[in-house]
């Protein structure tokens, strides 16, 4: 049995991803900071409750999966966000985002490889974002963790296949129909474009190989013009998201000067 | 006679990690170009070398948060430029990486830079000044320090999303060091050797760094030995 570990698997691209390994007859550990949503899931599923960006709980998270049995297949998906223009963004939430973004998935890596709990052909998969090639002004400190986290998994890829027989692969989703990006989106009403997470979790099951999977056509055309024209994408960005964002921030004090 | 640029207006600089390596060679050049200079580093005041040069120098811990702040709300008036250099990081693969540590890199690689962004936005806005993140060439992965470049290319991700965010109010710009010859490499755990000698002179990374700041466009600039090359005719010239 194919034995799997979701990190942030009560919730949105985690939960798809929990229900494609359920239905490709999988064994699922989740890893979430949300108690309820735990106690949401399927029966067979094991749960550990821990917020990642707590780093006492971090430690006994890590404790309880470094006693676990191998995993075959580590989805490294846990992830929050905060939009909105940098500078009126509270920094403390930021720096939770980096505990949880970065810190967390770096931490939690190094010692399942050292306590050698990712099965040898195993794949260990990092969700970042398609934010990697097009930028993402609005959500800088955002960016700069999935970045962060891409570049890990890069530095990662070739030693891990060579010494552990461990495949590393990014997966860089566009905007999905979750709640996470729903709210952190300036247009709530464009859910007909969104992807919806259950064939992204399809995607990151099925793709055995290749280092970066982009699901879906849309992302996939974005990310071409990010490697090509990465100044014309940044700014495509900032026209699309950032100024949006910008406006809704300015709103109140709009209304009362109206 | 010394040769001088023609007309430079004189700017107050911040700098951080002006203790030493790439730090503090761009102190001493801001200083020979007759800018201001305030910079911070982990080594107290007192503990600095007698040649250290004569600048506005306080001791920052850029690990805590209150600190930070205080720093910039009380030493800091107004600003031009800040140029931040603090970084820390070590020579290990994965199996050498101690979970432990993780946190304290990213916190002094990644998320106090952020904090500095953050409190410095106000005084850097108000006089339309430049922001410049020094990060590293190893902000495109580096088996033998996965960590360390992922918080570089954090730093370089956040710097692009910050640039286009700040674009007409603050330029951004993040300066990316080929191996210099500061003595980093060694306290990380790279042994000395033949290819030590033929790194980047700080004082040359410095150079380019102040320059790159100023660049007019392109959020990103690779500091490489192709550009020390290059540059090396020019600065004879002088």
């Amino acid at each position: 049995m194919t034995r799997v570990l979701i990190t942030g698997g009560a919730k949105g691209l985690g939960r798809a991803c929990v229900r494609t390994a359920l239905k490709n007859g999988g064994h699922v550990t989740v890893l979430d900071a949300d108690a309820s949503g735990l106690t949401q899931l399927p029966d067979g599923v094991s749960a550990i409750h821990a917020d990642l960006a707590d780093a006492a709980e971090l430690r006994s998270a890590i404790n309880r999966l470094s006693a676990s049995e191998p995993f075959d297949i580590v989805i490294m998906n846990a992830g929050i966000n905060a939009t909105g223009p940098f500078e009126t963004l509270p920094v403390e939430r930021q720096a939770k985002l980096i505990a949880v973004n970065l810190t967390a998935p770096m931490a939690l890596t190094t010692a399942l490889i050292q306590a050698d709990k990712i099965a040898r052909d195993g794949r260990l998969v990092f969700v970042g974002s398609l934010s990697h090639f097009v930028s993402y002004p609005g959500a800088s400190t955002y960016a700069g963790t999935k970045d962060g986290l891409t570049v890990f998994a890069r530095s990662l890829r070739r030693h891990l296949r060579r010494s552990l027989g461990i495949r590393v692969q990014v997966v860089a989703p566009g905007p999905m129909d979750t709640d996470h990006a729903t709210e952190h989106s300036p247009t709530p009403d464009d859910r007909g474009t969104r992807m919806h997470p259950s064939v992204v979790a399809d995607t990151i099951w099925r793709s055995w190989s290749g280092f970066l999977i982009v699901p879906g056509m849309a992302a996939s055309g974005a990310s071409i013009l990010g490697r090509l024209l990465p100044g014309m994408a940044g700014r495509i960005m900032r026209r699309v998201i950032f100024e949006k964002l910008q406006a809704r921030t300015s709103e109140p004090s709009n209304l009362s000067s109206r | 006679m010394k040769w001088q640029a023609p007309h430079r207006r004189s700017r107050i600089y911040l700098v951080t990690g002006a203790s030493s390596g790439i730090g503090l060679a761009v102190v001493k050049q801001l200083c020979a170009q007759g800018h201001r200079v305030i910079g911070t580093g982990r080594r107290s005041g007192t503990s600095l070398p007698v040649d250290y040069p004569d600048i506005d120098y306080r001791a920052v811990d850029l690990t805590e948060a209150a600190a930070i702040e205080r720093f910039i709300d009380d030493e800091i008036d107004g600003l031009d430029r800040a140029i931040l250099c603090a970084g820390a990081g070590f020579y290990r693969t994965i199996e050498e990486e101690r979970a432990g540590e993780v946190e304290h890199i990213v916190s002094i690689n990644f998320t106090a830079q952020i904090r500095l962004a953050h409190a410095l936005y106000g005084k850097l806005a108000a006089r339309k000044g430049r922001l410049g993140l020094v990060g590293s060439v190893a902000h495109k992965g580096a088996a033998a320090m996965p960590v360390y470049a992922a918080t570089k290319a954090a730093l370089d991700g956040f710097g692009r999303a910050l640039a286009l965010e700040w674009r007409d109010r603050v330029a951004v710009r993040v300066l990316h060091p080929g191996p210099t010859r500061t003595g980093m490499a060694e306290q990380a755990g790279r042994p000395a050797d033949w290819l030590t000698k033929l790194m980047l002179p700080p004082h040359a990374v410095a150079d380019m760094v102040i320059d790159g700041l100023e660049a007019d466009r392109g959020y990103r600039r690779t500091i490489s030995y192709g550009r020390y090359l290059t540059r090396l005719p020019l600065r004879a010239a002088r």
